[in-house]
């Protein structure tokens, strides 16, 4: 235990735990972003879609999970900001920088975007606390309709816009992300580094599009809000 | 022939407070390199009464790792692969502003003026131990095997002349690739294999005592280092280490012969 307790502690160690922990809610995302297209097929797909996933016997273990996932990202990522914070007490007085990113100095604060993002969402969309209407959704048998709460939330232009520009940020943390991910875990090879450089691009813009073309798509009026009889 | 203004850091010693002071340097040769531009600085002080600028410096070809000055921001300069000692002052746009500042880290401790202790880089050196090799008479050549592009690799790592540039850039503050040269120039080579993974393991728990910052992936040190020594090694450390900690000592605990009481 006190080996794990090391592990975890040290600066490699708490980097590979969160490369692991993003790792996995990057591929969550994804799978996010593929239950998201069902919209695209209409009201009945995604509200079956969300009525199956509702009651599937593993949710509260898939929830329980992905949050320990992100508190563990969360904690290590704070952690580790205030330590390297601390390894620099006095700044210089011409900064200059040579290779680095704006997405990679920008991580700590892109997170603490996308964390209050997710707590937003969570409670948007998932509790279904903060009202975004005032319109009565009308619910089927004991079936919540998904597609008319997320309709009438993205009909209005500052959530939708809150939405577009958090997701923007999801794509900017990922860029780094991405890259770091493999070089944490020790895989740094010109012969798929190359590759990486092409993909986690290709994979960021197509991911965040995926996302954003759904606000996009109601506030400009292609999904219709549809009340049921 | 051209005329400098340099900012220079100037602290009496490591408690008392610090501040930036403007002096004119004349009649730079642009042939002249950036530590002779600072001793033409400190022989016009002298001559003048005032205390003369404390900088590091040695062998002043490139290879101790004793110079190390931040200039305009970056460490060594902005030329690419060159130690301080290695500017020169055609570099530099003539009637121009020169910032130069010490190293800054927490791991580094500020001594006079541009000075700064490196110590803790030796002690993350020594706290990764000795290598067991054969000791007598010298081994005959090649009679241990290396493949030329290991044997390359380790050199590159091993031409880390332990400057601090990749701390002194790093956000972070991190030791990284420091620890990561000074890990793959044993773990490249058969020589190095008995203690590798303790190595890691002692090293970076070293260097995370002597409170050096978390490598953040940002590469600025393969920029800043002298000897151009790539971030790849660090990768190499990040496996050396996940390895380690998986596998070093795994049989220790795990002897189940315990003695009968009497």
């Amino acid at each position: 235990m006190q080996k794990l307790k090391d592990f975890i502690v040290s600066p490699i160690g708490s980097k590979v735990i969160m490369a692991l922990s993003g790792a996995m809610i990057l591929l969550f995302l994804v799978g996010h972003a593929l239950g998201n297209l069902l919209i695209f097929r209409g009201q009945e797909s995604l509200n079956s879609y969300a009525y199956w996933l509702q009651n599937s016997p593993l949710l509260w273990g898939f929830r329980a999970t992905m949050l320990l996932l992100l508190m563990l990202h969360v904690m290590l990522a704070v952690r580790l900001y205030l330590q390297n914070k601390k390894a620099r007490p006095v700044a210089y007085a011409v900064n200059k920088d040579m290779q680095l990113t704006f997405s990679a100095k920008t991580m700590i604060f892109s997170g603490a975007i996308i964390f209050a993002f997710i707590i937003f969402h969570i409670a948007h969309l998932t509790l279904g606390w903060i009202s975004t209407t005032s319109l009565e959704v009308e619910a089927g048998q004991q079936m919540i309709d998904v597609y008319s709460n997320v309709v009438a939330g993205f009909k209005l232009p500052e959530i939708a816009l809150f939405y577009v520009i958090s997701l923007l940020v999801i794509g900017l943390h990922l860029h780094h992300s991405i890259k770091s991910l493999f070089q944490t875990l020790g895989f740094h090879h010109e012969n798929f580094h190359q590759m990486i450089d092409y993909l986690a691009p290709a994979v960021i813009v197509i991911l965040t599009l995926v996302f954003i073309s759904i606000p996009l798509a109601v506030l400009f009026g292609y999904l219709p809000l549809v009340v049921q009889p | 022939m051209a005329n400098y203004r340099v900012n220079i850091w100037r602290q009496d010693q490591t408690e008392k407070q610090g501040r930036f002071e403007q002096y004119r340097v004349e009649d730079i040769s642009e042939d002249m390199s950036f530590l002779e531009m600072l001793d033409v600085l400190n022989e016009k002080l002298i001559s003048d009464d005032l205390v003369p600028v404390a900088f590091d410096h040695d062998c002043r070809e490139g290879i101790c790792g004793a110079c190390g000055l931040v200039i305009n921001g970056i460490p060594h300069g902005k030329e690419c692969g060159t130690t301080t000692c290695q500017l020169y002052m055609r570099h530099f746009t003539a009637d121009t502003e020169i910032t130069i500042e010490p190293f800054r880290a927490q791991a580094f401790p500020l001594i006079k003026d541009l000075m700064v202790d490196r110590s803790s880089l030796d002690r993350v050196l020594q706290s990764g131990g000795y290598v067991s090799v054969h000791t007598g008479a010298a081994a005959d050549a090649n009679n241990v095997l290396i493949a030329k592009h290991k044997a390359d690799d380790a050199f590159t790592a091993a031409t880390c002349i332990g400057c601090g540039a990749c701390v002194a850039v790093c956000r972070n503050a991190s030791g990284m690739l420091f620890v990561a040269a000074k890990t793959s120039q044993l773990a490249l080579l058969p020589q190095g294999q008995p203690e590798r993974l303790e190595r890691s393991l002692s090293m970076v728990k070293q260097m995370q005592d002597e409170g050096f910052g978390n490598c953040s992936n940002h590469y600025e040190c393969e920029a800043a280092c002298p000897k151009n020594i790539p971030a790849s090694y660090i990768a190499q450390l990040n496996r050396d280490f996940l390895n380690a900690s998986m596998t070093s000592k795994e049989y220790e605990s795990q002897t189940h012969c315990k003695s009968l009481e009497e």
